[in-house]
């Protein structure tokens, strides 16, 4: 929504504007502003889930009892006290693989996410700074992408492009490029003609060093909200595709994969799909609730939208 | 009003050409030759060549590009590779099919989610309002492929109340087509119904706190007369615009939903045009998908400026 983007930060300029006045532009008082954030139980709980979620499948092979993709001998066994969650089809550790599977949908994720905001701030803040041919350009751009529904473009680049892990990342950083532009662009229009950019201009600021140390800061509080709220949605777009075939190709596990190939036989065997559907739901829960949590602590006048 | 629409008409043409000509572009996207990516390594160089004529890349890219645009415009959208078949005829007859799911999944939402957002707002920070909210959350971050599949596996399977057979037309047997609709337009529509709960609360409470409230509230009107007649009209205008956005997100999570529930619309042509490489079949299908997406938010845009003045002056 452009509002979050027009409404964003108007308040943090005053503040900011006086931590620019100073040197390095982190002031005592705004690090114990960003740090209350912190304190709330609807930040700090999906915070800590996500922190723990990164480490586990970070250290995945540390952690993991079995191998994702060994074929451990029985398929199909219920949970139990060898294997915690049960072994799949193919008998392997339903455990590992969705440990493994964490690994491909959040590193895709992540990626993706990072590659997104990346390009969507630099080019936002282009766009909001310079105005002009470059504001057209790029504004346009994103309203082409954003023209088509998101899986239906991730399905077409795939079709063309062709399933692997790297193309994923590219592909979903592609679709979520513009939430940042937009969001980055509209918090700059706003920041661009505060008297402290003015004052920066006079006393011979360069461009980047202006957009560097005068608008960023301001804008970056929106920005943490929209990364907490696209990974949530790049996970399910990842999911989405290799819920289709489109994604992760079998035997690599990912948590979209596991639910189609649990589809066959969840009648009799429901923990195959039972287990990857909490994790994708808790996972994107948290996601969300601390992405309107942030939201909520860096800008109450932003409560409820979206 | 007339300037308005001319106006939002004029963007949807210049849309539209923009968006044909991405999609016209996508076939680049393929690396190396794409006529060897559909008929694999040990194709021929006659086949290959053949298959560079059908795809029409051997022309010059300008001249591709003006005839793609001028038969797109003609509503010809070549042929399948793989069946032979007109893709507009086969697009024309899935639309139907895809556009019945969305319209009603989106009006089962909308009867769902603004009544409950009305709630949660007027219970604003109470029990009730915890609740919805908390279930909106929850239906924001299920994937629908999630809910679509427990769907199949509690209804279809473990209590076999709903069909789980062949799709049936309007026409052949009505009971059984309005079956075989709910469970596919029940799962696009939790996740559209949670954002529109979201948004009605909170548009709401925006309203709640206007002045105007304050007055109806202070000349005496009852409780009910101010939420009917001062803040749920203008507090859905929002609502509206959120519902166009959605529409995207609809026409996207059907592609999901068709899959599982065997819904042979739009999405299983693109689909199985993705698995077979059949490039022009994904191209056709990817600009229809877009271009209704374009229509469908210039009618929202309209509709938007008809329900509030204050838009189409500005």
């Amino acid at each position: 929504m452009h509002t979050t983007a027009d409404t964003a930060t108007d308040s943090l300029a005053t503040e900011e504007s006086l931590a620019a006045a100073g040197s390095s532009g982190t002031s005592t008082k705004r690090r114990s502003h960003r740090w209350d954030a912190l304190r709330q139980p609807r930040v700090a709980v999906p915070l800590v889930f996500l922190i723990l979620l990164g480490l586990v499948t970070v250290a995945a092979p540390l952690i993991a009892p079995y191998s994702p993709t060994k074929l451990l001998g029985k398929p199909l066994i219920a949970p139990g006290s060898t294997y915690l969650l049960g072994t799949d089809d193919f008998g392997r550790d339903l455990l590992s693989r969705l440990i493994y599977a964490g690994r491909v949908s959040l590193g895709v994720s992540a990626g993706a996410v990072a590659l997104a905001a990346l390009v969507g701030v630099t080019l936002g803040l282009c766009a909001g700074y310079f105005r002009g041919i470059p504001e057209f350009l790029i504004m346009r751009g994103m309203d082409l992408i954003l023209s088509f529904p998101t899986i239906v473009l991730a399905i077409a680049m795939v079709a063309f492009l062709g399933p692997s892990i790297r193309n994923l990342i590219i592909i979903i950083a592609v679709i979520y490029t513009p939430r940042f532009v937009r969001i980055v662009y509209g918090s700059t229009l706003t920041i661009g003609d505060a008297e402290f950019v003015h004052a920066a201009r006079v006393i011979g600021a360069s461009n980047p060093r202006i957009l560097r140390t005068a608008i960023l800061p301001n804008v970056m509080a929106p920005i943490f909200v929209q990364i907490s709220l696209s990974l949530g949605f790049a996970i399910l777009v990842e999911s989405g595709l290799s819920f289709l075939g489109l994604g992760a190709q079998p035997p690599t596990p990912s948590w979209g994969n596991m639910i189609s190939g649990a589809r066959p036989f969840m009648e009799l065997y429901p923990h195959l799909l039972i287990f990857p559907s909490i994790v994708i739901g808790v996972t994107i829960l948290m996601l969300n609730t601390l992405g309107d949590g942030l939201r909520d602590a860096l800008d109450p006048r932003l409560r409820g939208s979206r | 009003m007339g300037t308005f629409i001319a106006r939002r008409l004029i963007t949807l043409v210049v849309q539209v050409l923009l968006v044909a000509t991405i999609v016209f572009l996508m076939l680049r996207l393929v690396p190396g030759d794409p006529a060897r990516g559909i008929l694999g390594e040990t194709a021929s160089d006659e086949q290959v060549a053949a298959m560079q004529h059908r795809l029409g890349i051997d022309r010059p890219l300008w001249k591709q590009y003006t005839e793609w645009l001028g038969n797109t415009l003609q509503l010809d959208l070549g042929k399948s590779l793989i069946s032979g078949r007109s893709i507009s005829s086969d697009i024309a007859i899935r639309i139907t099919r895809s556009l019945e799911l969305i319209v009603i999944s989106v009006i089962l939402s909308l009867i769902v989610a603004i009544p409950l957002g009305t709630i949660a707002a007027l219970r604003a920070n109470r029990l009730a309002d915890f609740l919805l909210s908390s279930l909106a959350m929850l239906g924001l971050s299920i994937p629908g492929f999630v809910i679509g599949t427990i769907f199949v596996l509690l209804f279809g399977l473990v209590w076999k109340v709903l069909p789980q057979s062949q799709y049936v037309s309007w026409t052949d047997d009505p009971i059984a087509h309005m079956k075989l609709l709910i469970l596919p337009s029940l799962t696009l529509a939790i996740g559209n119904a949670a954002v529109i709960l979201r948004m009605m609360r909170s548009s709401m409470l925006e309203v709640l706190r206007q002045d105007y409230v304050r007055t109806a509230r202070a000349k005496g009107l009852t409780e009910t007369a101010v939420i009917r007649g001062h803040t749920v009209r203008n507090a859905i205008n929002p609502v509206v615009s959120i519902v166009g956005l959605e529409c995207a997100t609809l026409l996207g999570g059907m592609v999901i939903v068709e899959q599982i529930f065997n819904w042979p619309g739009l999405s299983s042509l693109l689909l199985s045009g993705v698995l077979s490489r059949d490039y022009p079949v994904v191209q056709g299908v990817v600009l229809v998908i877009a271009v209704l997406t374009i229509v469908i938010n210039v009618i929202v845009d309209i509709l938007y400026g008809v329900l509030d003045p204050r838009i189409r002056l500005s």
